[in-house]
């Protein structure tokens, strides 16, 4: 597991990075609820997608890379009634997707990049989607 | 579970740096919507909502790869379909074996077959049984660095001159890395190459060979243009007949560069002699 603390950390960067008016709609908790729960729906994922519309009125996509060298991941099914995870609110999500364009915007830059045992998760502008793909050799396919 | 800091970077700059430092393996994913719901309430909801989108994902793939495959009428199309994207599917190794089999007069399945990242042992045997004289697939299992030195011995002796080059440009290199438990095996290659040496070789066998005599002996066969002798400058195995070659070869003098390869030579066996031999003019 994850340490509380990174995503006290966390919350508290999204936090810093937010204009004034979010800041004083968005609290600290739910925040730390929201990459909380970010944590249980990846540690969910045994394979690669895209995700373009987690974070409501910002543009980015969320792309998840699995890592396909490793062993296959065993979770947990268990009664969804009875797993308790941490809220996922949309606000907590806007926050966060503001603060990365923000940072983007600071640093000169248009994606970020988390590893994770192995697997990768990536926030970019939609933009540099083709760019994103053709980096970690993903090519998406959609329902019919 | 592992965490390293996020990492803000420019797209651009992160695909110059995978395509040179480290392709990643061809794989295959899925697009899905998080559709988060903006109610205050329905936090919760959201996050079990996603979690269980995120579950079913590896499914949905799956079936959108065979609906994506049934749209091949041509076999060997399919099957290099499903060899290209095996390590992003999980293939294992016997079934991999089965699809090359089903197809194994087709080149172009044994091309993708042998250009996987991770070709399996078991799918390198039979590439070499079936495919050998796939000369485009051989090639490209020589040079893949997953293959192993047993694979690349019946390569060092391939028709091709191609593949018997892309079997010294692997196994060269390989030479200076430590893999113990394919050390034998490595100098089998590395031998048989030798034996059968060629000009082609040279800048891979040559930085690689420790041993005087088997220098010795490329060296004889070798054509002394200035880029094999400084090959040979460079290696600390070379003997003094090797040096002192070099710095007698009229050739050598006569082509583009040569000249400072010679005084390279000449200064190698001034400094190897010292006091105790002759001064070399």
């Amino acid at each position: 597991m994850i340490e509380h603390d990174v995503f006290e950390h966390a919350a508290k960067w999204v936090h810093a990075r937010i204009p004034q008016e979010m800041a004083n709609s968005v609290h600290i908790r739910e925040l730390v609820d929201a990459f909380s729960a970010l944590a249980a729906v990846t540690d969910a994922a045994t394979s690669t997608f895209l995700i373009p519309d987690l974070f409501p009125d910002v543009a980015l996509d969320v792309l998840y890379v699995h890592n396909i060298a490793g062993a296959d991941k065993l979770t947990s099914v268990g009664d969804p009634a009875k797993n308790l995870f941490p809220g996922l609110s949309a606000i907590a999500l806007t926050a966060i997707g503001t603060a990365v364009i923000r940072e983007m915007e600071t640093t000169n830059s248009d994606m970020v990049r988390h590893e994770l045992d192995g697997a990768e998760i990536i926030v970019s502008r939609p933009s540099v989607r083709h760019l994103v793909l053709q980096a970690t050799g993903t090519t998406l396919l959609t329902t019919k | 579970m592992t965490a390293k800091t996020p990492r803000f970077e420019r797209a651009q700059d992160f695909l110059a740096q995978r395509v040179v430092v480290a392709p990643a393996a061809k794989r295959i994913g899925m697009q899905v919507h998080a559709r988060i719901d903006r109610m205050p309430s329905s936090a919760q909801a959201n996050t079990t909502g996603l979690r269980a989108l995120i579950r079913s994902v590896a499914a949905s793939t799956r079936q959108a790869f065979r609906a994506h495959l049934a749209e091949f009428s041509d076999n060997a199309q399919r099957i290099s379909v499903e060899l290209f994207y095996a390590q992003s599917n999980g293939l294992k190794p016997y079934e991999q074996v089965a699809l090359l089999l089903e197809a194994k007069d087709s080149p172009s399945v044994a091309d993708v077959a042998a250009r996987q990242r991770i070709v399996p042992i078991e799918l390198q045997r039979a590439l070499i049984a079936n495919s050998f004289h796939h000369v485009d697939a051989m090639q490209a299992l020589a040079a893949n660095l997953s293959t192993h030195p047993e694979t690349l011995l019946p390569l060092a002796a391939h028709p091709s001159w191609g593949v018997r080059t892309a079997v010294a440009a692997n196994i060269g290199p390989r030479m200076k890395v430590e893999e113990r438990a394919l050390a034998e095996e490595k100098e089998l290659v590395f031998n048989t190459l030798i034996e059968r040496y060629e000009d082609s070789f040279a800048p891979f066998i040559i930085p690689a060979c420790k041993d005087p005599e088997q220098l010795q002996r490329i060296f004889e066969r070798s054509s002394l243009t200035p880029l094999n002798a400084h090959l040979f400058t460079d290696n600390p195995y070379a003997s003094n007949d090797i040096l002192l070659s070099v710095v007698s070869s009229n050739t050598i003098g006569l082509l583009p560069g040569g000249q400072k390869v010679k005084e390279r030579a000449r200064s190698l066996v001034d400094n190897r002699l010292g006091d105790h031999g002759p001064t070399i003019n």
